[in-house]
């Protein structure tokens, strides 16, 4: 009992010290969201604007709302079990707020797919950035579930301002009915004829995968190590994010 | 009627021993390769978290949870393997499960033939009997650290070799194979146009800084490797029944057909608990093989103290040492009469295949204070014996 008061003292602590910190410093936040590939987009994105030459950072994977996800906007470390490390991270926690002044991006890959997770998530922060990666089975049978995970996806869509960005795989139809609810500006990527960063001829060889990356600006064959449809959206999306930044 | 395929497949003589030794009070078992450790903390809350969440009780997709096996092609590209997880990586009911569905999949009138190393674990040969075909056994050179004998692997590539399945580090001999020799086999692969399944369950367990080398890593053998991982050894997690395989995506296809038939999908709770397990518990396995290696020494210092007995090579691999009796020679036996006499489990060495006979296994992945006290118990028997 003691212990869930201590964890509830923490959590109310962390979220308002993320809220300060959003409030103070103003990073750009891009959240990488969909039922799964967001770490390899988060990767490529965060390597895009590094090699941009921006300041930038990500969170660790699978973080939870209440605790992780305010740990990533301060970049702090959990205290797991240890009372001491947690009041040493509290104490960085105020620190981060007031440290440095720079205009940094925070690529943010969240598993928003339930309703208090994204109340949570918008709570902290509204994202100027939100990338959609896909929304695909988990169980057999669960097809009214990924309408409602859409449903989640939409909420998170409309707390985008006006001014920012919406970047969905155009290759996922679920994903691509939510631009309705943004007026700003969509990029779309994928497979698909009518995306505007799009991969064709793709070919898989012995030592990864070669593609054509088109844009309206941009043609030219790009080879990666790797294998699999979501590596070559990860280097589509690393390609829209260096454009728009 | 009559059970015409399974007439000659055997139930393991590693689970017998264990059958006997639990009707005997107060024994001692260094038999079954179970880790003496309960599953981490982290790992039981990702499952319970999964389970309070309501997140269980359905099937997952055949493949298994897309969450897992994007972390599961997460962990591998940091080492150095680059798989699919949409299409190359598929979560199984463990290793053995991995592996019976693969011999299943490949095994045919024309290629019927499995190359096995000798001494190797078990449970192969019999999975190989059970996917209808034949166990054609490859002897490890003992002289060399129970290393691969390349002439003699040479000489038993036959038209008919479906596959070579093995494990590194080897179970039940603790040796660790070198880069030079796996490139060798694999290009023998190549040549003669067969399958390379790794059994890399012990991979966590190597000891005295020896380099770890997987042809998983070699991307000319993709098509040709199949590579499995079981959760069991490296989180103690054996009683989660959980592990996965990864291959090129046309092997998978195939393979994945026999995996929904047999069990549809692996059991999704466990699911849970291997995500946990690979995002979480990094820790954890840096303490079990801190502690397996002061076991190991804990172990041959028993041993070096029965050299009159046993000779042995240090293991550099697994939690497993493989000791040759040097005054006797029906591992059977030997065994059954320890067993009934100090009460102290131990598996013959004829289990792992016929070249095992002679030596029996030892498990040190137990607590300390079992194993000082089962060499006692053997130390009396022996010295009783003479």
């Amino acid at each position: 009992m003691k212990r869930q008061s201590l964890k509830t003292i923490v959590q109310q602590i962390l979220k308002w010290q993320a809220k300060a910190y959003i409030r103070v410093k103003g990073p750009i936040v891009i959240i990488v969201a969909g039922t799964n590939s967001r770490y390899w987009i988060k990767e490529k994105v965060l390597e895009g604007l590094k090699e941009k030459g921006c300041d930038a950072r990500a969170n660790r994977k699978n973080f939870n709302a209440e605790i992780g996800l305010p740990l990533s906007i301060l970049g702090l470390e959990s205290g797991e079990g240890d009372f001491y490390k947690w009041r040493k991270t509290l104490i960085q926690g105020f620190k981060r707020i007031f440290q440095g002044v720079s205009r940094e991006y925070l690529v943010l890959e969240a598993a928003i797919d339930r309703p208090d997770d994204m109340k949570y998530l918008l709570g902290i922060t509204k994202p100027q950035v939100v990338i959609l990666t896909t929304i695909t089975m988990i169980y057999q049978e669960n097809f009214d579930d990924l309408d409602s995970i859409a449903q989640e996806y939409r909420t998170l869509v409309a707390a985008i301002p006006t001014g920012g960005k919406l970047i969905l795989n155009r290759d996922d139809e679920r994903i691509v009915k939510l631009s309705r609810y943004f007026q700003g500006v969509v990029i779309t990527y994928g497979f698909h004829q009518e995306a505007d960063f799009k991969a064709t001829e793709v070919k898989k060889e012995i030592d990864g995968q070669l593609f054509l990356l088109n844009s309206k600006n941009k043609r030219f064959t790009k080879k990666i190590p790797q294998f699999g449809k979501h590596h070559v959206y990860a280097e589509l999306v690393k390609e829209i994010v260096q454009e728009i930044i | 009627m009559s059970f015409q395929r399974t007439k000659n497949i055997n139930l393991s003589p590693i689970k017998q021993i264990e059958l006997k030794a639990s009707q005997i009070p107060d024994v001692i078992s260094l038999a079954q390769g179970i880790p003496s450790f309960d599953t981490p903390e982290v790992i039981k809350k990702a499952a319970v978290k999964a389970l309070s969440r309501g997140d269980v009780a359905k099937y997952s997709l055949t493949l298994g949870l897309p969450d897992l096996r994007e972390t599961v092609e997460e962990k591998l590209a940091k080492e150095g393997m680059l798989y699919d997880f949409q299409s190359e990586i598929l979560v199984t009911v463990g290793s053995i499960e991995a592996i019976t569905a693969s011999l299943i999949s490949m095994i045919s009138k024309n290629k019927d033939e499995i190359l096995l190393f000798s001494p190797c674990y078990t449970s192969y040969q019999e999975a190989v009997k059970v996917a209808g075909g034949k166990p054609v056994f490859v002897n490890l050179d003992e002289d060399r650290d129970w290393q691969i004998d390349i002439d003699n692997l040479k000489k038993k590539i036959s038209s008919r070799t479906a596959a070579i399945l093995f494990a590194n580090p080897n179970n039940p001999t603790g040796s660790v194979f070198p880069k030079k020799d796996l490139i060798v086999l694999g290009d023998l692969a190549l040549k003669h146009d067969f399958f390379i399944i790794l059994d890399e369950v012990y991979k966590d367990f190597i000891y005295d800084n020896l380099h770890f080398f997987t042809l998983a890593s070699i991307s000319k053998l993709r098509e040709k490797i199949i590579r499995t991982f079981s959760f069991s050894k490296a989180y103690a997690m054996t009683g989660w029944r959980i592990g996965f395989l990864h291959s090129d995506e046309e092997n998978v296809k195939e393979i994945v057909k026999v995996h929904d038939t047999m069990v549809t999908c692996a059991p999704v709770i466990s699911q849970y608990a291997a995500i946990g397990a690979f995002d979480y518990a990094e820790r954890e396995i840096d303490e079990f093989r801190k502690k397996f290696t002061s076991r190991r020494e804990l172990a041959c210092r028993h041993l070096d103290k029965l050299s009159n007995f046993f000779s042995y090579q240090k293991p550099s691999g697994s939690y497993f040492v493989f000791p040759k009796l040097l005054n006797e020679s029906d591992s059977w036996k030997f065994t059954l009469d320890l067993l009934e006499k100090a009460h102290v489990a131990v598996v013959p060495g004829v289990a792992f295949s016929p070249s095992g006979e002679g030596y029996i296994r030892i498990n040190f992945g137990r607590e300390e204070k079992d194993i000082t006290a089962a060499f006692k118990r053997i130390e009396k028997y022996l010295k009783n014996k003479k």
